[in-house]
């Protein structure tokens, strides 16, 4: 671990320990930090960029309500995603998977930057196959791929051993790379 | 290796595997054409993924934040259970230690009764027939004798043999073990949390 890493993980540490005292401001800071994270991770398990805004600031808020169970034993992120993720996969089911996976939206930060036309089909595949996937195989994906967590941390966020983690992420792989070869040929 | 290290190639690649088994996956890369495809596809797929953009949020940073901070409640929600966790912890060591001196003296009054024929029947005679001294008002030297022979008869009654006690005193010795094991857990995270005040002191 760096020095610059180890650095900010105290300096959470701190911000988590003053949150959990009833720091609003604290807390604030950790919403800020970790904002956008969250909220990718949200979409990228819902696949709606509106959902996802809102789903976010709830997994705040229910981090909030339940950071008097927090232990510095798992780090802040994993313990956050889990709950972003845990919230995600409620939002799933109650709307019944009522995204339509053919109608996915590419997010306005995409169409704002001058992508091609391929592009976007490119992305709007992608999109689908990752929607496409068992909830379980989709969230050991989006945290390793596009949150970046360890492995370890992976175990941690979803409360599943690390061994289930590998399989999870290597069917999910695999289904993603039957799914997208053309767009990977593309690439 | 003839088996294709199928999981351990999504962990190699992750740079999750340790060095032994990094070498293991090299060695396997170097003689096995599919297995190179497959870590090549791996690493096409990753490029795609990554290649989708970050969404961007709509609402502005100080706006979600502020939408959040309406919505905090006052405090974050804290079991109060402080007391009791603390009691549970100085109470258990105390439980167990009290089992452990039951045990030993159960044992010991029981080889000194079973040392006299017929003194375990006695015994349990003279137990059942003090139930009624109760309402004589014989004094402190009476009642007290009463309870004497109640508390030689709770030692000496239960029929231990080796076996069951020697269970029994392993039993207690495990579960105050896994005192000890907690209870130094717990105070190495009381220290962390102890470092981090005394960071945000500072």
């Amino acid at each position: 671990m760096s020095s610059v890493q180890m650095e900010t993980n105290t300096h959470t540490d701190q911000l988590v320990c003053m949150a959990q005292a009833g720091d609003r401001d604290a807390f604030g800071e950790l919403v800020l930090q970790h904002r956008s994270g969250v909220v990718n991770v949200v979409y990228r398990m819902c696949g709606d960029p509106a959902l996802a805004e809102d789903a976010a600031q709830m997994a705040f808020i229910r981090a909030w309500q339940r950071l008097g169970d927090y232990r510095p034993i798992a780090s802040f992120r994993s313990w956050l995603y889990r709950i972003a993720v845990n919230l995600a996969l409620d939002e799933l089911r109650r709307s019944r998977q009522v995204v339509d996976i053919d109608r996915l939206e590419i997010p306005s930060g995409a169409q704002g930057m001058q992508t091609s036309l391929e592009q976007r089909e490119r992305q709007a595949a992608v999109q689908k196959a990752v929607q496409g996937l068992p909830p379980a195989a989709r969230a050991v994906l989006v945290l390793r791929e596009y949150a970046g967590l360890s492995y370890h941390e992976i175990a941690e966020a979803l409360d599943i051993p690390a061994g289930t983690v590998m399989s999870r992420l290597n069917y999910a792989r695999k289904c993603l790379i039957t799914n997208l070869r053309p767009q990977m040929e593309e690439l | 290796m003839t088996i294709h290290p199928d999981l351990w190639l999504d962990a190699y690649l992750d740079g999750e595997l340790d060095a032994v088994h990094s070498k293991q996956v090299e060695a396997h890369l170097n003689e096995c054409a599919d297995c190179r495809k497959a870590i090549e596809e791996r690493k096409a797929l990753s490029a795609l993924l990554l290649d989708e953009p970050v969404l961007e949020a709509c609402k502005p940073a100080s706006r979600f934040t502020s939408e959040v901070a309406l919505q905090l409640t006052r405090r974050p929600y804290r079991r109060d259970i402080t007391g009791i966790r603390n009691l549970a912890w100085l109470g258990t060591p105390v439980a167990l230690l009290l089992v452990a001196v039951f045990i030993f003296t159960a044992g010991l009054v029981q080889t000194v009764v079973d040392a006299f024929p017929g003194a375990r029947a006695t015994l349990e005679q003279l137990v059942a027939s003090t139930a009624s001294l109760d309402f004589i008002q014989g004094g402190a030297l009476v009642a007290d004798s009463v309870d004497t022979l109640r508390l030689m008869a709770s030692f000496a009654i239960p029929e231990w043999n080796v076996v069951t006690f020697m269970a029994a005193l392993v039993l207690t010795g495990v579960l105050y073990c896994c005192w000890m094991v907690g209870w130094l857990t717990r105070n190495r995270h009381s220290q962390h949390m102890a470092q981090i005040s005394n960071c945000i002191e500072r």
